[in-house]
């Protein structure tokens, strides 16, 4: 693989995974709040 | 309870692989200096690479590590790095041979904390050495 | 509203920074266009510093004030920091094959280090599941996240230390502070992608922050709040009769939220 080739996979998975990280946050974010148990107006 | 054996397993993990980490490489004075233990033991050794001492193709690569005081020769079959030059840092794994040639089964470059910019007319260290 | 402000600024600083460091600056005179990785794996590896020891400190806090919220910060920077040590131990890796010949050097006392930094808080993490008292977990994190903070300066110095592989810091050490050992540009790009990095990482630990503390939540409810909320809605009969998506008229419709609507009627002539 040439320079540039790990260059790619370098700035790829840090700025992928931490792309990735974000939006598996928000989701589980989305998800605990639908658990959230009636009566509680989530304020 | 829990809490002191995750804490002794810290302890442990922290002073034994830390403790074997100390010394990743011995300089050419240091690995002459263990005389006769010096031989046929697979260690890593680290310097320059003496300028003028790196000759052959990749795959019957000798070269020169000094730390200033001590030169070692370096003889590797295996494809170094590209960035491998004379005049900057590598490390060798392998075993001193007792006609006192290093027999290298891996290489690595160790670079320093300098960057430069290239700038006009400038060329970097490794291309400007003839042959290499 | 304003992190939701804050993770648009991160999301276009880290664009930003990662051009910058691709396009913007000269590659390194010697090493070539692989020292470019060197912007997001030192910033990577920064903010795993600063989510350690915001665990550590958040630990000191839970331990002084007893409050769950400190627990709450604790857990969400470790999980971030795990995630940044990755990032780095993986931007290194890419960064060492093209320059050293290796990926990976086990005895170098750098990436041994970084290793047990890394394996450390994936314990933490692990710990933290064994227990469902969160008062007893959070002190347990507490003191692991105390202890385990210490090898963040071991980490750091290191090369210093050490004889190892891996370079010495080019200026996050006393004598290179005022004295770089790269030249302008570089520190720039290094600078903006640590300045972009750490907007993102501020809004991850909210975000994470938030996850924290809507699962303490969850626990409570589950361990006898529900029971508390339960009573007090057979108060006022109105509010249980209800169904739950009514309730909370503020959350966006859910996506099961249109199949169920049309079996209702059949149901109700059964």
């Amino acid at each position: 693989m040439s320079d540039v080739g790990f260059v790619i996979a370098g700035y790829g998975v840090i700025l992928g995974g931490l792309a990735a990280y974000a939006a598996l946050l928000l989701l589980r974010l989305a998800r605990e709040r639908q658990h959230r148990p009636p009566g509680d107006n989530g304020a | 309870m829990g809490v002191a054996i995750i804490a002794a397993v810290i302890g442990y993990l922290a002073f034994s692989e830390v403790g074997k980490a100390l010394v990743y490489y011995l300089t050419p004075t240091e690995l002459l200096a263990k005389g006769e233990a010096a031989f046929g033991e697979t260690v890593r050794l680290g310097g320059l690479v003496k300028p003028g001492s790196k000759h052959g193709p990749d795959t019957n690569l000798w070269f020169t590590l000094t730390d200033g005081t001590t030169d070692i020769q370096v003889h590797t079959s295996v494809a170094p790095p590209a960035l491998l030059k004379e005049g900057a840092g590598a490390v060798v794994e392998g075993r001193l041979g007792v006609n006192h040639g290093f027999e290298a089964t891996q290489v690595v470059v160790k670079h320093d904390e300098n960057y430069v910019a290239p700038t006009n007319g400038a060329v970097p260290s490794h291309v400007a050495q003839p042959g290499s | 509203m304003k992190t939701r402000i804050l993770g648009v600024a991160a999301l276009l600083a880290v664009i930003a920074a990662a051009l910058f460091g691709l396009y913007g600056v000269p590659a390194d005179l010697n090493q070539g266009d692989a020292q470019r990785i060197m912007y997001p794996h030192v910033a990577s590896a920064w903010l795993a510093y600063l989510s350690f020891g915001v665990t550590a400190l958040a630990g000191i806090g839970w331990l002084i004030r007893r409050d769950l919220r400190f627990d709450a910060v604790a857990v969400a920077s470790a999980e971030i920091g795990v995630l940044f040590t990755a990032l780095a131990i993986w931007g290194g890796m890419m960064w060492a094959r093209p320059v050293w010949g290796v990926f990976w050097q086990w005895e170098d006392p750098r990436l041994t280090t970084t290793a047990l930094l890394l394996a450390l808080y994936v314990g933490y993490l692990l710990l933290r599941r064994l227990s469902d008292d969160p008062a007893r977990r959070a002190t347990r994190a507490a003191v692991v996240g105390l202890v385990a903070a210490v090898d963040i300066p071991i980490v750091h110095f290191s090369v210093i230390w050490w004889r190892g592989l891996h370079q010495p810091p080019t200026f996050l050490s006393p004598d290179k502070i005022l004295h770089p050992s790269a030249p302008l540009p570089f520190v720039l790009a290094l600078v903006g992608m640590l300045g972009a990095f750490t907007l993102a990482w501020t809004w991850l630990l909210i975000r994470r922050y938030q996850l924290a503390r809507a699962e303490l939540a969850r626990e409570d409810a589950v361990r006898g709040g529900l029971v508390r909320r339960a009573s007090a809605a057979a108060a006022r009969p109105g509010v249980a009769a209800r169904p739950a998506a009514a309730a909370r008229p503020g959350l966006p419709a859910s996506d099961d939220g249109g199949t169920p609507q049309p079996k209702a009627p059949a149901e109700a002539t059964q």
